[in-house]
């Protein structure tokens, strides 16, 4: 056998033990285990199986609790901002979000109604955010605003992107450590 | 779940199976085993239940390993004999909570199906290619870019875990659902269509 049929075989093997843990055929699972008995590679492979299964099952018990939190603040403490850790570029809508909820003193109303249509547009910031250069950047897409408020804009995008690297390096300090040795 | 109440089993100190029931690492994968198993069912219960029913399910395996001790046949790894006895355990433990009856088994002629349809050593033929695309395009995205990063890509599941920024057991439960939903296509496509 070669080595991808190999790799089939054990991913196949897998595969159907998930299959029959998911819908309680323990007489499938028991099979799959005598299999296992001599198969050292499957059994390492089922016991990853079971800590995918754990990982995946604590995750939907933190939505389900981070759900209920928040709906519990926004019920009751409806002053209260509720930051949620996103992962991917900062975007004009991010952006925008956050002038909506912490606007600044004395925009004009142009600005209001631009922010307003910007809340909807998905597009990342560019990488550099000097002000002439932002300016020149979303004036290009969006239409001109007055300086204010691309001032008032640039902050905010600066806040937000420094918070977002923050949250990328604790993502990257919290990930689980590769395996030393790769399995098929 | 119904736990057997049962004398102490004695068994030597050097008895392969109390060594490995001794072995903290391979007492984990046991837990995890039963927890995997146990928390489809208690999803809403707090995590400490979750916990408890399985380290029972895990002492309850382990009293029956040192009874069955002398099927144990030494030549063999005894993880998956253990395993295989969590496994007896947890199906007693699933009947007492479970409301609805197991589903059907799964179809063994589609898993066959499946194998040959994604066998790299026939993949050498067009018609075998163009089947595998055809899976390809009838599943959801999240699927199909997994399959496509092992089976086009050939990418291990660490390479796999890093390219999509997940864990790697994750990574090969992804990969099982995905071909899990393949096998679905596999066993209700007509045979005579197939190369």
């Amino acid at each position: 056998m070669n080595t991808n049929n190999r790799r089939l075989q054990i991913d196949l093997a897998a595969a159907r033990y998930l299959d029959a843990l998911e819908r309680d055929d323990f007489t499938a699972m028991s099979d799959i285990w005598q299999s296992a008995l001599s198969d050292p590679e499957l059994d390492m492979v089922l016991r990853e199986i079971h800590a995918g299964l754990i990982e995946e099952q604590s995750q939907e018990a933190l939505a389900t609790s981070s759900a209920a939190l928040t709906a519990a603040v926004e019920n009751h403490l409806p002053s209260a901002e509720i930051v949620q850790s996103k992962l991917g570029p900062v975007t004009v809508a991010d952006v925008a979000e956050e002038l909506f909820r912490h606007t600044p003193d004395r925009l004009p109303a142009e600005a209001h109604v631009l922010n307003e249509r910007l809340r909807a547009t998905q597009e990342p910031l560019p990488d550099e955010l000097g002000l002439s250069g932002l300016t020149a950047w979303a004036e290009t897409r969006f239409g001109v605003a007055p300086a204010e408020y691309w001032r008032a804009f640039r902050q905010a995008a600066v806040k937000l992107e420094l918070r977002r690297a923050a949250e990328a390096e604790y993502h990257l300090a919290a990930r689980r450590a590769p395996q030393p040795e790769e399995k098929p | 779940m119904t736990v057997t109440v049962t004398q102490p089993v004695a068994a030597p100190p050097d008895d392969p199976v109390r060594m490995a029931l001794d072995d903290p690492e391979l007492r984990a994968s046991l837990v995890n085993h039963a927890l995997a198993v146990l928390g489809r069912h208690l999803a809403g219960r707090p995590a400490a239940d979750r916990a408890d029913k399985a380290k029972e399910a895990c002492q309850e395996t382990g009293v029956r390993a040192l009874q069955k001790r002398h099927d144990y046949d030494p030549t063999r790894p005894v993880s998956p004999w253990l395993h295989g006895i969590m496994n007896f355990v947890l199906a007693e433990a699933i009947r007492s909570v479970r409301r609805s009856p197991a589903q059907e088994s799964a179809d063994p002629a589609a898993w066959e199906q499946l194998e040959a349809d994604l066998d790299s050593d026939k993949a050498e033929s067009v018609h075998a290619r163009l089947d595998v695309a055809s899976y390809l395009a009838k599943l959801p995205s999240e699927h199909t870019e997994v399959l496509q990063l092992r089976f086009n890509e050939g990418l291990t599941h660490n390479e796999i875990a890093v390219r999509l920024g997940i864990s790697n057991v994750n990574a090969r439960v992804r990969l099982c659902r995905a071909l899990v939903a393949a096998k679905l296509i596999a066993g209700v496509e007509p045979r005579e269509d197939r190369p």
